[in-house]
C-alpha cells in the first residue's frame, strides 16, 4: 500500500503543467491612530481689553493626524513663565481653537473649560490654537510671558 | 525495493516542472505588509515590507515570462473609498531586467532562460485613498511564470 502512494506522487508531478503562479498578498491593519506633530508655538500681545493674548499675536499650531475612533482633548492654558516680580493668581485663562481640513467639527470658540470631542477619520490637518489670559488687576509687569495649552489626542 | 519506490517518491516531489520545449519556472513568494504615511493618504509596503518573489529556471532552451496580474484589493474596511491601487517591480539582478514603476495595470516580460538561474524580485503595492478607516487591508495579486 505504501508503494502505491509513492508511485501515486510521481504522476501527479510528472502531470502539472509547465506555467506555475504563486498567490502573493499584503495585509495591514490600521487600529485607531492619533498622531500629533509638527507644532509651531505662537506669541502674546496685549489686546484691547487688556489681555494678554495669541488673538494679538500669532497663535500657535499643532499638525493632527488619524485614522479616526480618537478623541481630541484640551485643556485650559497655565503660565509656565512669568516675571519675577509679577504676582500670579487670579487670572482667567481662555483658549479657543479651529481646525482646517476636516478639523472644523473640532472648533471650539473661547472658553475657560476643558474640551473633548470625537474625531472622524483625518489626513494630516492643521489645528490652530489660540490662548489668552485676563489680569483681574489689569496690570502687567515687563518681562517673559509663557502659557501652554495642552492637546492631546487619545483613542476612543 | 519499499524503500526504493518511497526514495523516489520523495525526489520526484522536488523537481522541477518541465515543460516538453526544457524549460521550467519555480515561483515562491512571500506575504508583504502595509505601512501608512504620515499624511494619512497611503497605505505601502515601502512602509512595512515588500514582497520577494523568488524565480527560478532551469537552465534549458526557450523563454518564460513573468507575469504579475494587476492588483485586487481583497478586504477593507467599510466605508473605506479607494482611489488606487498601484503595484511596483524592483529588481537587482542584471540578467533579469524586471523594473517597473508604479502602475494599476499588469506587468510583464519575457526572458532567455538560459539567462537566469535564480533570481529574487522585490514586489511593493500602494493603496492611495483620502483617509483609511481603521480595520484590515488586504491587497492581492498572482505572479506566473510560463
Amino acid at each position: 500500500m505504501r508503494s502505491l502512494f509513492g508511485l501515486t506522487a510521481i504522476a501527479t508531478v510528472a502531470g502539472v503543467p509547465c506555467a506555475q503562479a504563486a498567490d502573493v498578498l499584503f495585509q495591514g491593519t490600521l487600529d485607531s491612530i492619533c498622531i500629533l506633530g509638527l507644532t509651531t508655538p505662537g506669541t502674546l500681545g496685549v489686546d484691547a481689553e487688556g489681555r494678554l493674548s495669541s488673538a494679538a499675536g500669532l497663535p500657535g499650531t499643532v499638525t493632527v493626524l488619524t485614522t479616526g475612533g480618537t478623541r481630541l482633548n484640551v485643556k485650559a492654558p497655565v503660565w509656565t513663565q512669568t516675571p519675577a516680580a509679577y504676582s500670579s493668581g487670579g487670572e482667567v485663562f481662555e483658549y479657543s481653537y479651529l481646525g482646517l481640513s476636516g478639523l472644523g467639527v473640532a472648533n471650539v470658540d473661547w472658553t475657560s473649560a476643558n474640551s473633548d470631542v470625537a474625531l472622524p477619520v483625518l489626513p494630516l490637518s492643521i489645528l490652530t490654537v489660540n490662548a489668552r489670559a485676563a489680569n483681574p488687576s489689569d496690570s502687567w509687569v515687563d518681562g517673559t510671558y509663557q502659557m501652554k495649552v495642552e492637546v492631546t489626542c487619545s483613542a476612543s | 525495493m519499499l524503500r526504493q519506490l518511497k526514495a523516489l517518491a520523495g525526489a520526484a516531489l522536488l523537481l522541477p516542472m518541465l515543460s516538453a520545449e526544457g524549460a521550467a519556472c519555480t515561483l515562491i513568494a512571500t506575504g508583504g505588509t502595509l505601512g501608512l504615511a504620515p499624511n494619512g493618504t497611503t497605505y505601502t509596503s515601502e512602509l512595512g515590507l515588500p514582497s520577494l518573489v523568488t524565480i527560478s529556471t532551469t537552465l534549458l532552451d526557450g523563454s518564460f515570462t513573468i507575469t504579475i496580474d494587476p492588483p485586487t484589493l481583497v478586504q477593507s474596511p467599510v466605508g473605506f473609498v479607494p482611489i488606487s491601487l498601484e503595484q511596483k517591480t524592483v529588481s537587482a539582478v542584471s540578467t533579469l531586467d524586471l523594473n517597473f514603476a508604479y502602475t494599476s495595470g499588469q506587468i510583464q516580460r519575457t526572458f532567455p532562460t538560459q539567462l537566469l538561474s535564480a533570481a529574487v524580485v522585490t514586489l511593493h503595492h500602494r493603496l492611495n485613498a483620502a483617509s483609511f478607516p481603521s480595520g484590515t487591508y488586504r491587497t492581492k495579486t498572482v505572479v506566473t511564470c510560463s
